[in-house]
């Protein structure tokens, strides 16, 4: 088990679970970006968003990130893109709906819990000195990627009329 | 010479890793670590500096080799700039790095080890140039 491993676990999962935002033509084809962190990036259609994934490969940590497009695959934007965000976190943008949305509040405590959960198997690892096995890196990408998945068929509306405001679009 | 070799790790050029760590850590290039690849390449790329990125592609990343990179920077005498944690994801995510917390460790009492971050909460914190809002939260009051 190396990154490439690990690169590969995160397209495939990711991309699976995911692939109904372009069948439903909610999205464009998603974007491969590949490097010290690579990234699929889905743009929403009609509007300049888009939902990021990104992988840091030496933490088998997935960041799920809704961006402002352009500004965030500018070189070197980390969250800041021109003297402002330009991206915000997912978990953070459900967090700010929860007051409005009866349930969200529970089911973002679970994703967190669910995800957790597979997370100390590769911390367990990597204080053991050793590299995660496949198949504990493979349910911890499906758990988190069914999770996003989850949140943007239920949400999606939201989550982009919460970006817009955030953005002035 | 170490394990790993680098593409381009000479600050000044034409230096051998023979000539002793004091030597080395003037006329080697400086190394960057810190939480977040993102934070630690932008960093590094305005510093002219390195990462483990030069040793180490990620698809050939492994813990192991990890952590043979930090002994061998350590034998080098390498100067070491820390940026310190994503201080925005561990507040978004609750999730700090176990591989940044162990080169850490390892770093612990090293002489050419260079802080170059702020803290002043748990999960406050960062580097100006990578984490922006550090001087916003300062100019809004923060200690």
């Amino acid at each position: 088990m190396q990154g490439e491993d690990i690169i590969r676990i995160f397209l495939e999962q990711y991309t699976t679970q995911l692939d109904f935002l372009v069948s439903a033509g909610t999205c464009y084809p998603p974007s491969i970006e590949e490097g010290y962190v690579t990234k699929v990036r889905y743009q929403f259609v009609d509007v300049d968003l888009g939902l990021e994934l990104s992988l840091e490969v030496r933490d088998v940590v997935v960041d799920s990130f809704i961006v402002l497009l352009p500004d965030a695959v500018q070189p070197d934007v980390v969250y800041f893109g021109q003297s402002r965000l330009a991206r915000l976190f997912l978990a953070s943008v459900l967090e700010n709906l929860t007051e409005s949305l009866s349930g969200l509040s529970s089911e973002l405590k679970q994703w967190k819990s669910d995800v957790e959960k597979h997370y100390k198997k590769v911390i367990r690892s990597f204080r053991s000195l050793k590299m995660p096995e496949a198949e504990v890196v493979r349910e911890l990408f499906r758990t988190d990627a069914q999770w996003v998945a989850h949140f943007l068929r239920q949400y999606r509306e939201e989550i982009i009329q919460y970006a817009r405001n955030y953005w002035g679009l | 010479m170490g394990i790993l070799n680098a593409a381009d790790d000479l600050a000044g050029g034409g230096a051998s890793l023979t000539r002793g760590a004091r030597q080395a850590s003037r006329e080697l290039k400086p190394v960057v670590i810190g939480e977040n690849m993102e934070r630690v390449s932008a960093y590094a790329r305005m510093r002219g500096a390195m990462t483990i990125s030069d040793w180490i592609p990620s698809p050939q990343w492994t813990f192991e080799k990890n952590m043979q990179w930090v002994r061998q920077i350590i034998a080098e005498g390498r100067e070491v700039i820390d940026i310190g944690p994503d201080f925005l994801r561990r507040a978004s995510t609750g999730r700090a790095s176990g591989v940044y917390e162990m080169e850490r460790r390892l770093l612990k009492g090293y002489p050419n080890y260079v802080r170059d971050f702020q803290r002043w909460h748990r999960l406050q914190g960062g580097n100006p140039y990578v984490d922006p809002w550090v001087h916003f939260l300062r100019t809004a009051g923060q200690p």
